[in-house]
């Protein structure tokens, strides 16, 4: 199905549902293809249908979080031929349901933490993680905020695999490669990725 | 703009359109940046196609924990991309701005309203 969407000319225009092994709702497990398979045509209304079918705004963002760490280390395995690691077993407990302060649409299509109206872990977070040498904070590292959690494990996972927002435009790479390597590779898979962020 | 700035950084002046424009075996002006190119495109390619050759010119050039740098980064932005995508992420201001004036072929404000079509 995402084969016969990603060549389609719209990818909205091909109906179906995917084989699933679990019991997650079929509106959760086609938003997981789409994020995986064909990110650069999602649209608004998309996620408004997304959204309002059950899933919810914050859920939404949850699930995008653990998308997007899930493919950062299974492109990572696969780029150096390593096997994909098998996902952990769900641990126990119940979701924490933070609402952090400042909530607004004002930088993506979620709502989002404004920073001068953060306060507590995500006030620090800005302040400590993501402030960049040019003294703003880029909307992308404000798009999970309405999950705190998942901001800040995307966050690390940028730290330990990019490099921090501090290091950016400097020459001191923490790495073997150069930071214009680095910026190469990042500007090439966006650009593969028709991502225009 | 992050290469462009981290490229004045150290005196460097990369083709910043051949990012945007050129065959992957382009290296943009970026020592090493025809293998890192081609690395990045095939790791992302679910296929893998061409990925084997790809890794193994990539390490003959920067090492082993080049090759893991590289591939660590790749991932990343292959997941970053998507946390932008999904959430409909605007570009900042500041950003958009600096893009046009540094690669002004590039209409970034047409790509981005095309985004999603």
């Amino acid at each position: 199905l995402c084969a016969q969407r990603k060549a389609a000319v719209s990818p909205y225009a091909v109906e179906g549902a995917h084989l699933a092994s679990s019991s997650l709702a079929p509106v959760v497990v086609d938003a997981v293809h789409r994020i995986a398979t064909d990110p650069s045509r999602l649209t608004e209304r998309w996620l408004g249908e997304v959204v309002t079918g059950g899933v919810g705004e914050g859920p939404f963002v949850e699930l995008v979080g653990v998308v997007a760490t899930v493919v950062a280390i299974d492109t990572l395995a696969r780029a150096i031929g390593a096997d994909l690691s098998p996902l952990p077993d769900p641990e126990s407990g119940a979701p924490s349901r933070v609402v952090p302060a400042g909530l607004a649409l004002h930088s993506a299509w979620v709502p989002t933490v404004v920073p001068d109206q953060a306060d507590g872990e995500v006030a620090a977070y800005y302040r400590d993680r993501v402030t960049n040498p040019w003294g703003f904070i880029g909307n992308i590292h404000r798009a999970l905020t309405m999950v705190p959690g998942e901001q800040f494990s995307l966050c690390s996972l940028m730290e330990a695999m990019y490099i921090p927002v501090s290091r950016m435009g400097g020459a001191d790479s923490p790495r073997v490669i150069s930071i214009p390597q680095i910026e190469l590779l990042a500007a090439t898979v966006s650009v593969a990725n028709e991502c225009f962020y | 703009v992050l290469l462009r700035v981290s490229s004045d950084a150290v005196n460097l002046k990369p083709d910043l359109e051949a990012v945007v424009t050129a065959e992957p075996d382009d290296g943009a002006g970026v020592p090493a940046g025809s293998e890192l190119r081609l690395f990045a495109r095939a790791a992302i390619d679910t296929t893998g196609a061409g990925l084997e050759t790809a890794r193994s010119d990539l390490a003959g050039c920067l090492g082993g924990d080049g090759l893991v740098d590289a591939a660590a980064v790749v991932g990343f932005f292959n997941a970053f991309d998507r946390v932008a995508d999904a959430t409909g992420t605007v570009l900042d201001t500041v950003t958009h701005q600096l893009t046009n004036q540094m690669v002004p072929g590039v209409d970034l404000t047409r790509a981005i309203k095309a985004h999603g079509t």
